[in-house]
């Protein structure tokens, strides 16, 4: 038997662990994180060298707007879109009537799947800061 | 167990989609520890009946209890008494399968050290131990099968609906799982099975549930069935002549012990009130003393799916 840790508490709900375990694997996050940090990357690189080489105040500005914008899409369209989601695809996989056999509730089944759809907001967030942190300090 | 417990009472049982009558007043019961097949081509109503049975549809008329408790008045606690397990079930992509049964007994309420015992005890009940790990999009057909089936029995229910669990599984896992449902069953468990392959239910169901476009035909065993449909009593025999089939066919219109089932292109198909080879081989050294031109002459075995048919033919029974 392959030994398994047991990574996350009893207290936590059962739907909540399974999206968290879940939901950070799927490829539509993956991608969506590692674009993002691409993108993001490219643009500090951008910004510090067009800040070395002429520090045009319109360039910058249009830099920030772009910054902004990927971190908006992210956060305003692209995981709400995969939240309007999330129930469906339980319900086409034909995954939601066995749940709805446990002791799991409708209401805990939807807390579980919002509450991991906010983690993994906020973990777009966290991984955005070092890039904001880095526009602070070229003053954009 | 109190083996003269019902754990399955359906009464009168009515389910319509529309204007098509999916379910026609059916009416079984399933006792503690047995193991009852429920058979019938595909549309014929076994998976409505059996989402009823597990809660996941309603009854437009009838009763149904679980354990004796209806499951339209208490269907929390008859889902605590049941087992289900689909003919169509999803898999999640990136769940490997560990994680899968972890969550099912964290749903059911399974805490720490009993759910990781829980979950080792299903994973190596169904032989899943060495996939802890693999995702379940890299399962074959005939594990995820299993896996499926392991989630049904995590939290250790009393009885088992399993819809058509072995379709689609090679010979050797068809094998293996009817293995599993017999350790199940020598367990206590009570278990409705539904197929529509009769062969396969036989030998490990204590009685016989016949369904056929909504209504059920015939309850019983299968035995009843083969001697309700008349040739379990006796042996079947095929006879091929060469030429003169209608003296054959006169012959055993004719003879005592002899019941014609029907002609053949070259011969008859015959039952003969004894299959025992001596009586058999008396028969037909009296065939050839009375001059039929005999070809061949082959004692044949019975099956399940012909007395089945046969009984439909007759127009049922239950």
């Amino acid at each position: 038997m392959t030994p398994q840790k047991d990574d996350f508490p009893d207290w936590l709900s059962p739907a909540l662990v399974k999206e968290l375990r879940q939901g950070i694997r799927t490829r539509a996050f993956v991608a969506t994180f590692l674009l993002l940090q691409t993108l993001l990357a490219l643009m500090v690189m951008l910004v510090a060298l067009s800040h070395e080489a002429t520090p045009d105040s319109n360039t910058l500005q249009t830099i920030n707007g772009f910054f902004w914008f990927l971190v908006c899409t992210q956060l305003l369209f692209v995981m709400p879109c995969r939240a309007l989601g999330a129930l469906s695809s339980e319900i086409k996989a034909n995954t939601l009537e066995l749940m709805t056999l446990s002791e799991l509730s409708a209401w805990r089944i939807v807390c579980g799947k919002w509450i991991s759809l906010t983690c993994q907001s906020l973990l777009l967030v966290v991984s955005v800061l070092p890039y904001a942190v880095i526009r602070y300090f070229l003053a954009v | 167990m109190d083996q003269d417990r019902i754990m399955i009472d359906v009464r009168g049982l009515e389910k319509n989609f529309g204007h098509v009558k999916a379910v026609d007043r059916i009416s079984f019961q399933v006792r503690a520890g047995q193991v009852v097949g429920f058979i019938g081509a595909n549309g014929a109503g076994k998976t409505t009946t059996m989402r009823i049975l597990a809660t996941l549809s309603s009854a437009d008329a009838g009763e149904v209890k679980i354990a004796g408790l209806d499951v339209m008045e208490y269907p929390a606690e008859v889902r605590r008494k049941l087992g289900w397990m689909p003919d169509q079930f999803g898999v999640y992509d990136y769940v490997s399968v560990f994680e899968y049964l972890d969550f099912y007994a964290r749903a059911y309420g399974f805490k720490a050290q009993e759910r990781r015992r829980r979950v080792e005890e299903v994973m190596v009940f169904t032989d899943l131990a060495t996939f802890g790990d693999r995702p379940m999009r890299g399962l074959s057909k005939g594990q995820a099968q299993k896996l499926c089936f392991g989630r049904t029995l995590l939290h250790d229910p009393e009885i088992l609906i399993l819809d058509e669990p072995a379709a689609g599984l090679d010979p050797r896992a068809r094998i293996e799982f009817k293995n599993l449902v017999r350790i199940l069953a020598q367990r206590g468990k009570t278990i409705l099975i539904s197929s529509h392959i009769l062969s396969e239910l036989g030998e490990m169901c204590d009685a016989m549930l016949f369904i056929d476009g909504g209504r059920l035909v015939y309850q019983g065993t299968a035995s009843e069935l083969m001697r309700q449909s008349g040739t379990e009593a006796g042996g079947l025999v095929e006879v091929v002549v060469a030429g003169e089939r209608e003296k054959l066919l006169q012959w055993f219109e004719c003879r005592p012990g002899w019941k014609l089932i029907r002609a053949t292109r070259e011969g008859a198909l015959a039952a003969f009130e004894s299959d025992q080879p001596e009586a058999l081989a008396a028969q037909l050294r009296m065939m050839v003393g009375e001059g039929l031109p005999l070809v061949e002459f082959k004692r044949i075995e019975r099956r399940l799916e012909d007395a089945f048919v046969d009984m439909l033919k007759n127009g049922g029974q239950a």
